[in-house]
């Protein structure tokens, strides 16, 4: 194997999808050609760069009318933390919960049902209405979000 | 209401954890990876009314990350942003992670940043969502070779926005 056909075999190598046919003429070129396992090494060091991001917890996805509510489903080991921290952080939460589930117009057997409400994202797309409106002026400048979802918030709420 | 249920919103619900996924990989942080998925369930929505993606993973990906990285160049640019977070159930997430993975995943963001729109997706799919790359060229619409040349770009952009930092860890 040359260097041509194992840059061609590289990316294949690198996305672990190298056949077994392939390999050992893969790995021989890797022990020859100092410059070809540089660049083997180098491109496996950043797989490995990516691949260390930590897995994002699982959320489970309900519908509640037009509303999707993201629920994380377990909170993980708690590891070293101190039992100041757990309160603090028990406190937070339930702090956090219970803001979202008022700025969502949830009741709180809504809020309290199947996991902790952490998010109702809600999308409105009639022009005609002043919900698609905001969520134009979200999509538009989303910095402003905070302000364009709190007034969706009002609006759902009022009678 | 301006949803219904099977149209304009219709089978959303099916990909949001991956989205929610995608954009907290890049973003570190509960609230702000949640903040990206009603952008994209908005622009969902909005796509939908026209006409469903052929391709929905393939599309609601594209459109996550582009959110996601411009969140993050939005994150980069805040003082704070590498201060330790307590806001809400990210408290243990935070607590524990070291500075050192936050600047990784700014740099590993900010090498996103400059690929194109197709690479940053082969790279995503292939490396985070384990896909091959047959299954990543059918949902892109590319050759499989083609999908291999995305991948391998977006890598070495990858390896040459952290040379430096593995220089820096070889030689203190």
């Amino acid at each position: 194997m040359n260097c041509k056909d194992f840059q061609l075999l590289l990316a294949d190598a690198l996305g672990g999808e190298l056949s077994e046919a392939d390999r050992p003429g893969f790995d021989g070129h890797l022990r020859q050609c100092p410059r070809c396992r540089g660049e083997f090494e180098s491109m496996s060091a950043a797989v490995r760069s990516l691949q260390a991001l930590p897995d994002p917890q699982p959320v489970s996805v309900r519908r509640v009318g037009g509303r999707l509510i993201l629920s994380e489903s377990s909170h993980g080991s708690l590891g070293s933390f101190s039992r100041g921290m757990l309160r603090y952080a028990a406190g937070l939460l339930i702090a956090f919960t219970a803001g979202y589930a008022l700025r969502a117009g949830l009741t709180p057997r809504e809020a309290g049902s199947g996991g902790t409400v952490v998010q109702v994202a809600e999308a409105g797309s009639g022009k005609d209405t002043l919900q698609g409106a905001i969520a134009g002026a979200h999509l538009r400048n989303p910095a402003r979000s905070n302000l364009a979802k709190c007034l969706i918030a009002m609006y759902e709420r009022r009678p | 209401m301006a949803l219904v249920e099977g149209t304009s919103s219709g089978g959303f619900e099916q990909y949001a954890g991956q989205v929610y996924g995608w954009a907290y990989r890049f973003l570190g942080h509960h609230h702000d990876a949640l903040d990206v998925v009603q952008d994209v369930f908005l622009r969902w929505d909005q796509q939908y009314s026209r006409a469903r993606p052929l391709q929905p993973r393939g599309w609601l990906r594209r459109v996550t990350l582009n959110r996601a990285i411009d969140a993050c160049r939005k994150n980069q640019t805040n003082v704070g942003s590498l201060v330790l977070r307590t806001d809400g159930l990210t408290v243990e997430e935070s607590a524990s992670e070291s500075l050192d993975r936050a600047a990784l995943r700014e740099d590993i963001a900010s090498a996103l940043d400059r690929l194109t729109e197709m690479q940053r997706s082969v790279l995503v799919a292939k490396v985070y969502d384990e896909m091959t790359f047959a299954e990543i060229a059918n949902e892109l619409g590319v050759a499989v070779s083609t999908a291999k040349t995305h991948y391998l770009r977006a890598l070495q952009a990858v390896r040459d926005r952290l040379r430096p930092k593995w220089a820096d860890e070889v030689n203190p």
